[in-house]
């Protein structure tokens, strides 16, 4: 079977490219993609959630250079002769129907040593669409026996000729990274259960980003706007980027809110050209929209219009809506510009927004130069990460990003960048 | 930039800094937190990788500084104690207290509460840093908030310059140890040589140097060669959730650790899980795998810049049921390495060396040659810059600057000499090398006259594929007689007559290749903890306290021990080990219960179930389809049986 699957697999691979590319039209995602793409060194267990039989050949092209194995019940195995052939080639691995035999877990752990890869459907049955179905805690424990990665993969399960699917292939995990003791029920219940919300998440950022197409027409003023302003101004407007935290700040994906203090009128094109990359959406006191040309250029670039006079729900919800779209949004929460002295006091709408949408904050702080047309210095911190909604916890995530900004200033001041 | 370029860039920056700071801990701090960007901590959460750089963890010490200048009133020069495990808070309550102008105390959280709570009384303690919950030492808690607060510009802040440390937990007594910036300057000077020395632990993978917080910072080897060696240089603390086997593993695979420093508890734990999987696999494997080990010693003393990479191929399978591919550097300290761990670690590609040092001296001496003849001699190297050592009587004297400048022993607190006596007997080599060959209370004197270190008699033993949770060799003397060189073997509680006669065959087997004069005269038993639950190894003069107080009992023979021993104690513990795979009470597990339909276990739980049973009887029982075992008795009838 060893020659006849080193035959077979990769002929079915290159035939079946045309069926991939009409079938699937696999969209993947990554969630954090400097740390997963889909090469994968060495042994490793590929947790997936399950919709129809279709999961596996999307997987069977998602990961192309590898063999991966399925562990299949007894009943899929020997459904027909054909499948029972196909399945024996990609050499998955059967569940005996006896419930006290888990060999399928010592079969699992020896291939995975000599550095094979496997996948696992812990739900055991077909789930509906859009929803999951209790997930059997086993892959815990193959994966501890292991001692190897779980890459969790998050499918939609949209998959015909006129559909397309989704997919995001998740951070590596270990399995001590949600049990302590693997022979405790109760610890790997909870971890199962906090291995299951950390799918959904995935699932739900899944969606949003699957609603952010990579062209729209509705989006053609922004990117357009962007592209022609920036011909123009592009020399003019020097922007240096000091990434001060872990990460450098081109490298978050999916919804974040960029919270900056506000020096000035030219702060949105500084962000803009620091994110070029993405689209940033910002919100605009009410102020500047004066007539309707004007507004309809600041709508068309992305901007929000905000009442700062009164509490503006409608300006929040559409914040939040961009976020849940899985966009950036650019804030300055001061509220106003404050061209001298020290940063004023946040307001708590970063926070909420942050909350409502589970999105996390990068602080930034940019320094003021001299004259508008000078080098602009940006310096970047660590995200904050999104606290559970709670009204009385709203005021200190305000205060840790202010509190974060206020530390990057002293970098800046150190560093020799702020003009006295 | 390249790597080494950059290495040698930072490395010369901070010798520089490290030449002509003063002595006090701002420089120190100052040095320490001028990496912005780079991060100082990670660690997992959730499976999240979660990292702080060191510009953030710089905001969190001022911030808590301030808290905790207001919260004692501006109060200086007190001892505060830091009840935190490896964690970030830990550096933040470290470098807090110093901050706000008062002592941290880094008090040794595996000390029993009574130790804990005599030495915060005698040392004055009146506040201890808590993180969730207050403590239970009977001391005032300043716990962390969960958000800081604001820093006001004009904020202040003037340092202390002492810390204050207590001992390991292997001796069980109140020592404490004080260290002034400049004392802790000098243990740091140290590395500016060791960086000179060896190019090895410069080693990096992907780029960066990432080191596993396995050993507390509460502890002087963590304190120094973890925590202040290399965050002087920006490397990164990967900090553990647990310390289980499977969690540190994973931690190291999943964060590309690059140095592991450890105590050998650790590497001999390796070897023998190794050993035994080994084993487990047959005769040919076996004698494969000792072919490779020899083979591989043999390629890397000859070739030893392309030897150890050519290693790596055929250890693949075993690398990567270990660490992965990351590890670039080990250290153990502590206390004795088996000979048989170092090697197998330095032949299996992962790079062991031997370190040395005490909490009343710091780190004082670390094997760093490249040639790995030199490393599996077990030898300490030589002493490091600020280090002076002398051998008066066989026992090793150390003097230097980085030796702490007092001690408090039970309360009362005693300025040391400028030479400290450590009680280790060692020997020097043609080569000016140091071996340490064990602790001058545990040798024991021959019949001829000839002192016997136990710590080289015990690596030659290995229990572990037999039920023996530890064992002891030392000096044990009956009704004032003269020590005679004894074993003490803690059984497991499931152990049987059949195990004990299997356990004295292999001690004979072992025993009888060793010379007159070393042999072992007396074997005793016992179902008692030898070992100190928070200690990492045998204390013996643990183990001799409590066999005077009566609190270990021995017997010669399992029988003799338990006169009443009955079938009903493997019942009592097959039913334990259900009820533990259940999470169920043991009153409703008869004997005859059916596992599936009677006890509603699961197919995972028999899982757990036949590794429990395996890992507690060391048995190897597989799935029988035919004669499934399912109920007690079933397994109780089957021990029987197949048992050794």
């Amino acid at each position: 079977m060893k020659f006849i699957s080193a035959i077979l697999i990769p002929i079915m691979k290159v035939t079946g490219i045309p069926l991939e590319l009409l079938f699937f039209k696999r969209k993947t995602y990554y969630q954090y993609r400097k740390m997963q793409k889909r090469t994968i060194k060495g042994g490793a267990l590929i947790v997936s959630n399950h919709h129809s039989f279709w999961d596996y050949i999307m997987v069977f092209f998602l990961f192309f250079w590898y063999k991966v194995r399925p562990i299949v019940s007894y009943e899929i195995m020997h459904k027909n002769k054909v499948l029972t052939f196909f399945l024996r080639v990609v050499g998955a691995i059967e569940v005996s129907r006896n419930p006290l035999d888990m060999d399928y877990i010592n079969k699992a752990v020896e291939l995975i040593r000599k550095g094979k890869k496997v996948i696992i459907y812990p739900e055991g049955h077909f789930a509906p669409i859009g929803k999951f179905l209790p997930f059997s805690n086993s892959y815990l424990k193959i994966a501890q026996e292991a001692n190897c990665p779980i890459i969790p993969l998050y499918t939609d399960g949209h998959y015909g000729f006129f559909k397309r699917n989704h997919v995001m292939v998740g951070t590596p995990v270990y399995a001590s990274d949600f049990v302590s003791d693997i022979n405790d029920k109760d610890d790997r219940e909870q971890g199962n259960s906090r291995f299951v919300s950390n799918m959904k998440e995935m699932g739900e950022i899944t969606e949003k980003r699957s609603k952010t197409p990579l062209f729209t027409f509705k989006m053609f003023p922004m990117d357009f706007g962007k592209v022609f302003i920036f011909a123009h101004i592009w020399p003019f407007i020097r922007v240096k980027v000091h990434n001060c935290g872990t990460r450098k700040h081109n490298t978050y994906e999916g919804p974040l809110i960029v919270s900056a203090n506000h020096i000035s009128f030219t702060d949105p094109i500084v962000l803009i050209k620091a994110f070029f990359y993405r689209r940033l959406h910002f919100l605009i006191a009410k102020e500047v929209y004066a007539n309707k040309a004007r507004n309809a250029g600041l709508n068309g670039l992305g901007g929000i219009k905000i009442d700062r006079q009164s509490f503006d729900i409608d300006a929040i919800n559409n914040a939040c809506d961009v976020l849940n779209k899985g966009r950036a949004l650019l804030v300055f929460p001061e509220g106003h510009i404050i061209r001298e002295g020290e940063i004023d006091a946040f307001k708590n709408g970063i926070a909420i927004m942050s909350a409502k949408t589970k999105t996390n904050i990068l602080p930034i702080y940019i320094a003021k130069s001299k004259k508008w047309y000078h080098r602009h210095h940006i310096f970047v911190g660590d995200v904050v990460k999104y606290s559970p909604f709670d009204m009385k916890k709203m005021t200190s995530t305000a205060l840790e990003v202010s509190s974060k900004i206020k530390a990057l200033e002293k970098i800046a001041k150190d560093g020799g960048y702020l003009n006295d | 930039m390249n790597v080494e370029r950059y290495q040698q860039k930072i490395i010369k920056k901070y010798t520089k800094i490290i030449d002509e700071a003063k002595g006090t801990f701002e420089e120190i701090f100052d040095a320490n937190f001028s990496h912005n960007k780079y991060p100082i901590v990670e660690y997992s959460e959730d499976g999240k990788i979660i990292k702080i750089s060191y510009q953030e963890m710089k905001r969190r010490i001022v911030a808590f500084s301030y808290y905790l200048t207001n919260k004692l009133d501006n109060r200086r020069d007190l001892y505060i104690a830091i009840n935190l495990e490896n964690s970030p808070e830990w550096i933040m309550a470290f470098w807090g207290i110093l901050m706000s102008g008062n002592k941290p105390y880094l008090m040794n959280l595996r000390h029993p509460d009574t130790l804990i709570k005599k030495s915060l009384n005698d040392l004055g303690v009146e506040y201890s840093v808590d993180l969730h919950e207050e403590n239970k030492f009977g001391v005032k808690s300043v716990l962390i908030p969960e958000f800081l607060g604001e820093i006001p510009s004009d904020y202040k802040y003037e340092f202390a310059n002492e810390i204050a440390l207590s001992t390991s937990a292997t001796s069980m007594e109140e020592k404490i140890c004080f260290y002034s910036g400049k004392e802790l300057l000098s243990q740091m000077t140290n590395i500016k040589e060791i960086l000179k020395q060896t190019k090895e632990v410069r080693r990096t993978y992907h780029q960066t140097i990432k080191l596993l917080a396995f050993l507390p910072f509460y502890h002087i080897f963590g304190l120094i060669t973890v925590y202040f060696w290399f965050t002087f240089f920006g490397y990164t603390i990967v900090l553990l959730k647990d310390y289980s086997p499977q969690t540190i593993l994973s931690t190291i695979k999943k964060h590309e650790v690059t140095h592991l420093f450890a105590v050998p508890l650790l590497w001999h734990t390796i070897e023998d899980e190794l050993v035994k999987q080994v084993k487990a696999r047959g005769p040919e494997v076996e004698k494969k795998f000792y072919d490779g080990i020899e083979k591989s010693i043999r390629v890397q003393s000859k070739h030893p810049i392309i030897g150890p990479k050519l290693i790596k191929g055929p250890f693949k399978e075993i690398r990567s049921s270990l660490f992965g591919d990351s590890i670039q550097f080990c250290i153990s300290g502590g206390s004795y390495l088996r000979s048989s761990s170092l090697k197998l670690m330095n032949a299996i590609g992962y790079p062991l060396y031997c370190g040395y040092g005490a909490t009343e001296i710091g780190i004082t001496s670390v094997e760093l040659s490249k040639n790995i003849k030199d490393r599996l001699r077990n030898s300490v190297g030589y002493p490091l810059a600020s280090i002076e050592y002398r051998i008066v009587d066989n026992v090793l004297v150390v003097k230097g600057e980085s030796n702490c400048h007092k001690v408090m022993i039970n309360g009362k607190t005693i300025k040391t000499d400028e030479y400290y006596i450590t009680n280790d007997i060692v020997h020097q080599d043609e080569t000016g090398r140091y071996y340490i060959d064990g602790r001058k209370s545990d040798i024991v004197i021959a019949d001829n006259g000839e002192n016997i270190n136990p710590d080289v008699i015990e690596e030659l033993f290995n229990f572990s594929s037999y039920p023996v949770n530890c064992f002891s060799i030392l000096g044990l003397s009956k009704e004032q007689e003269k020590e005679t060189l004894s074993i003490v073997i803690e059984l497991k509680q499931t152990a049987l007559k059949k195990d004990e006669e299997a356990i004295r065959s292999y001690f004979d087997s072992i025993n009888s290749t060793l010379d007159m004069t070393q042999r072992i005269k007396n074997i005793y038993f016992t179902f008692d903890q030898i070992k100190n639950p928070a200690a990492i190894k045998v204390s013996r003069k643990y183990l001799k306290a409590h066999l005077d107080s009566g609190d270990i009992k021995l017997f010669t023979s399992i029988i003799n021990s338990n006169e009443e021993y009955k079938q009903t104690s493997l019942t009592n513990t097959l039913i334990k080990i259900f009820a533990e795979a259940l999470r169920m009470d043991e009153d409703k597990i008869k004997p005859d219960s059916h596992f599936l339909y009677d006890l509603n276990g699961t197919s995972l739980d028999y899982f757990t179930l036949l590794s429990m049973i395996n890992e507690q009887f060391s048995l190897e029982i597989a799935f029988d389809v035919n004669n499934p075992l399912v109920s007690v008795s079933d397994f109780e009838k089957y021990i029987m049986e197949n048992k050794k």
